[in-house]
């Protein structure tokens, strides 16, 4: 059974539509990615799941009850805001005991259960630090300790890891994934980084103006994007458009050639990105000058064999296999490849 | 009606939430909160708007109190009286002020800590405490007046002025010197923010000095300048204390107030003129809150710093001009302490205690000054928990959005009020034995009445009086706290108040301190909102003043005045204090 589920949610702040008609579901364990641009209601979504915002219309259901008039306290989750609101006058210790006390626990109990929610994020050592001391990664996890101290049926996580630089919201990513498998908490986390959502989620939930267009694995949706939006904001796509219809190519379905085949496009190489294992190819289309940038991707060994150099001419080809074809979307009104032939 | 009315404020229909406990106790303080203001603000206005149209009986005759004041010749006379005193005050203390301050902002000038403090000095006295001082150093027997009595004509051959100081000089004079601490700290704000890159890039376009202060500087601070400008005016445009004693035959509008309420008993009128003096303040409210809508996201958060280039002439310049500002301050303190101790000006100058003793001055001896303090101490505490749970209600919950709305704005209000219509609004309100419900003939008793001449109706009105200001500077503190502090423990459990005493009043500190001193400060010195609701039991300090002012004691007046501003100074001492502890205390948390 569904562990928790929206349904049919509207919310509007004055004449703006903040969400519109959304509705998902979560299993008990899973890990689900609420991905989106900036401003689409994400936030606005977590909010209203954790009942600190009342939705216009709709309903969230928990183990199959409505849940949509109970308080936050009674709904039992545990949230960590983009700002972590960590209080900057507590220590990291009395920040994660703060709602323990209320729980008629006696201070022992409470003592153990603080240590051993930090024991979970690895942070024993700064227990009587302020926030003010710690580092961004720090404070996060304090963040997630605070939260997860409650024992919560669920946990909210609005975008955790955007505040933190690279090298540390990588680390993090594994430690939060790894923290969440043991425990087997139910996750929502919001994030605007879809590699992030890829790389952590069991489930994906594509938002977009207010909006839910798609939701699956992320190989489901990252394979099998319903529109365009989907195909172009998870990972990086090719739109192909003639007079009828909307297609598009992810890059490592790009076959590039030194010389001239059936069906190929003669393009020029505008630039050359090292990725590690492949390189990323933008060419430019030599006969529609106006088109967006192509991407294609090139194994590291095959780049090294064909020696590519800036400015040459090749040829693509599209694998027909990796072909995404959206029949409902208008064609737009600037072509992005024209004809191909 | 209503439907209208919650679409005009943005209300919505929402899915219903049960409410916790926690949130039902805020709904029930936002209620107490919006019934408390519309009850000491809103009604109290009500009843004075109502009673300038009525005649001296209580008949409805429209407008023609206005009609009759203004076809007056004398009353319209202190009208324009008014509005000249205003202008010159506003043109001369905006300008003296934002030398001062760019003094203190821009220069490399040394001991900027003492003018800062030597700016602020005028904060701490009545009005009144300006116009006695000037009487003392300009007046018929004054030290000036009489070329230090007699010893200038002895050396120099000098002989007598004549300042005529009674009159619209004395007045401006005070109001200039009341005025010019608030133009002072505003004009400061608005410089300590300025772009170097903006400086640079004029620099580089060659501008000259002159350019750059038309084309850069004054643009930079043309907010605060406009703040500054309307802040003087409003002040010195509705201030009492300082032409009630150095005024003489000018008479201005605040004065008229009194005249007519105390003097003639015609409350109707009083409440006329009362209105008239709103004026200037209501537009100075309008204006203002245009203006911080446009200023949100003025200011760039790339800017940089101005650095100020050295320059050793423009130094000296600035500090002379502060010394002498200083000066004029400390002499007119200085006129004041010798006022209080001297035995029979200018007749005996050997020094005396008896002043203080305020004897012979209708036997009141020292009770007025301890009934200040009361007052002025129980505003500070009751007022400052009280405002700041309004700021953190309107700030920081999240029911009742179109109440909260309703609430902030009500809070801003009272900045519009003059004290002396505030205390003429209480009159009318708090006197009334019956109230009748409009539009009816339902009457039911005042259950304030019994409030009347009481001390607790001191305490209400200075609480109006300075609500909004303290309201602003909690405001502001709130707004720097994250939001998410109270989703955070909803999400938890842990009841608002909990939050509120553990986390919120802690980081607001700094800024209840500042709420608790401003609050005390201003009602050791008002007059204005007081004047026309003490009983002969609850007599206050500044009020005696003006009694033994009337009554031509002026030595203990004087002396009265030492009293107070010696108080405020103690009390201000205390919270640099209290504040340098906090700051050291809390520093672990900021790093
Ligand atoms: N309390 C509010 N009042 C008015 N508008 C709001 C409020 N909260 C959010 N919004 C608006 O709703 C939209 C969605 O906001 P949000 O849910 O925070 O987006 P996201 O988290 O996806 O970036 C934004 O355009 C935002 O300006
Ligand atoms: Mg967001």
């Amino acid at each position: 059974m569904e562990h928790l589920k929206v349904n049919g949610v509207y919310k509007n702040f004055g004449e703006f539509t903040a969400l519109e008609d959304v509705s998902f579901s979560v299993s008990k364990g899973e890990f689900v990615c609420l991905l989106g641009p900036s401003g689409c209601g994400k936030t606005t979504l977590l909010r209203i799941i954790a009942g600190l915002e009342q939705p216009n219309k709709g309903a969230v259901m928990m183990n199959g009850k409505d849940i949509t008039h109970l308080p936050p306290a009674k709904r039992n989750f545990g949230i960590v805001f983009q700002s972590y609101a960590l209080f900057p006058n507590l220590t990291a210790f009395q920040n994660i005991a703060y709602g323990l006390k209320t729980r008629k626990m006696t201070k022992r109990s409470i003592r153990e259960k603080v240590h051993e929610t930090l024991r979970q994020v690895n942070l024993e050592h700064i227990a009587d630090r302020y926030p003010a001391q710690l580092s961004g990664g720090q404070q996060q996890r304090v963040a997630l300790a605070r939260a997860l101290a409650l024992s919560p049926d669920f946990l909210l996580l609005d975008e955790p890891l955007s505040a933190l630089d690279a090298k540390v919201r990588v680390e993090l990513r594994n430690e939060m994934k790894r923290l969440q498998k043991q425990l087997g908490i139910t996750t929502i986390m919001v994030t605007h980084d879809q590699e992030e959502a890829l790389s952590m989620a069991d489930k994906m939930v594509v938002m977009n103006n207010a909006e839910l267009v798609q939701s699956g694995s992320p190989q489901e949706v990252y394979e099998y994007p319903l529109t365009p939006f989907v195909s172009d904001f998870i990972g990086t796509v090719n739109f192909l458009e003639d007079a009828s219809s909307l297609r598009a190519i992810r890059p490592e379905h790009v076959e590039l050639k030194t010389e001239l085949r059936e069906n190929s496009i003669p393009v020029s190489i505008e630039n050359m990105e090292f990725r590690g294992g492949f390189y990323r190819m933008m060419l430019k289309n030599k006969i529609n000058k106006q088109a967006r940038y192509l991407f294609a991707d090139v194994s590291a060994e095959e780049y090294k064999k064909e020696q590519y150099e800036l400015g040459q001419t090749i040829y693509m080809k599209f694998q027909e296999s990796g072909m995404m074809h959206f029949t409902d979307y208008p064609v737009q009104s600037k072509p992005l490849v024209s004809s191909i032939s | 009606m209503i439907t209208a009315v919650k679409t005009l404020l943005g209300y919505q229909e929402t899915v219903p939430q049960r409410t916790s406990s926690s949130g039902q106790w805020q709904r029930l303080l936002i209620v107490c909160m919006v019934v408390g203001l519309f009850t000491f603000i809103v009604l109290p206005v009500i009843e004075l708007m109502e009673r300038a149209l009525q005649n001296r009986s209580g008949e409805y005759i429209g407008l023609e109190n206005f009609f009759t004041y203004f076809s007056s010749p004398s009353l319209f006379q202190s009208a324009y009286h008014t509005v000249t005193v205003a202008v010159i005050t506003t043109i001369i203390s905006v300008g003296a002020a934002l030398l001062y301050a760019y003094a203190i902002e821009r220069t490399h000038m040394k001991g900027k800590t003492f003018f800062t403090y030597m700016a602020l000095l005028p904060l701490f006295a009545p009005t009144m405490m300006y116009g006695i001082s000037l009487i003392y150093l300009f007046g018929n027997n004054g030290v000036i007046t009489t070329g230090f009595f007699g010893t200038l004509e002895d050396w120099f051959g000098i002989g007598e002025w004549d300042f005529e100081i009674y009159g619209l000089k004395g007045i401006v004079l005070s109001e200039v010197i009341f005025t010019f601490p608030q133009a002072f700290l505003i004009l400061k704000v608005a410089l300590s923010t300025a772009d170097q890159r903006l400086y640079e890039a004029a620099d580089t376009l060659g501008a000259s000095k002159l350019r750059k202060l038309f084309t850069v500087t004054l643009p930079n601070i043309k907010y605060g300048l406009v703040s500054a400008i309307f802040v003087c005016f409003t002040l010195s445009f509705t201030d009492f204390g300082a032409p009630k004693v150095v005024g003489g035959q000018y008479n201005v509008l605040a004065t008229d107030v009194y005249k007519q309420v105390i003097g003639q008993q015609n409350f109707s009128m009083g409440a006329t003129v009362g209105i008239i003096l709103t004026i200037p303040a209501v537009i100075a409210f309008v204006v203002d809150q245009i203006i911080q809508r446009k200023k949100e996201g003025g200011i760039s958060s790339k800017a940089i710093p101005y650095k100020t280039p050295n320059n050793k002439r423009r130094d000296r310049l600035y500090t002379l001009y502060c010394l002498i500002v200083s000066g004029m301050f400390l002499l007119l303190f200085g006129a004041i302490v010798a006022a209080a101790f001297v035995k029979v000006w200018p007749y005996d100058f050997s020094l005396t205690f008896r002043h203080f003793g305020f004897g012979n001055v209708a036997g009141d001896g020292l009770k007025p000054y301890w009934n200040s303090l009361l007052v002025s101490s129980i505003t500070a505490v009751v007022g400052t928990f009280l405002i700041f749970l309004g700021a953190y209600l309107v700030e920081k919950s999240r029911y009742m959005k179109v109440i909260r709305k309703i609430s902030y704005f009500l809070s801003i209000l009272p900045i519009a009020l003059p004290g002396l219509v505030i205390g003429l609004a209480f009159i009318f309100f708090f006197n009334q034995q019956m109230f009748q419900v409009p539009f009816t003939s339902i009457e039911f008793m005042n259950p304030f009445n019994w409030l009347y001449g009481s001390m607790t109706i001191l305490v209400l009105a200075n609480l109006v009086h300075f609500y909004s200001v303290s309201f602003l500077t909690a405001t502001t503190s709130l707004k720097q706290q994250d939001k998410a502090y109270e989703s955070v423990s909803e999400a938890m459990d842990v009841p608002f108040y909990k939050t509120f005493a553990r986390v919120t009043l802690p980081l607001s500190l700094p800024a209840i301190l500042e709420m608790a001193m401003y609050l005390f400060v201003n009602s050791m010195t008002t007059i204005s909102a007081v004047v026309f609701l003490y009983s002969p039991d609850w007599k206050l300090a500044s009020i005696a003043m003006v009694n033994m002012d009337d009554a031509g004691d002026i030595a203990p007046a004087a002396a009265m005045a030492l009293l107070i501003i010696a108080t405020n100074i103690l009390v201000r001492t205390l919270y640099e204090v209290a504040s340098r502890f906090l700051f050291k205390k809390t520093y672990a948390w900021k790093r």
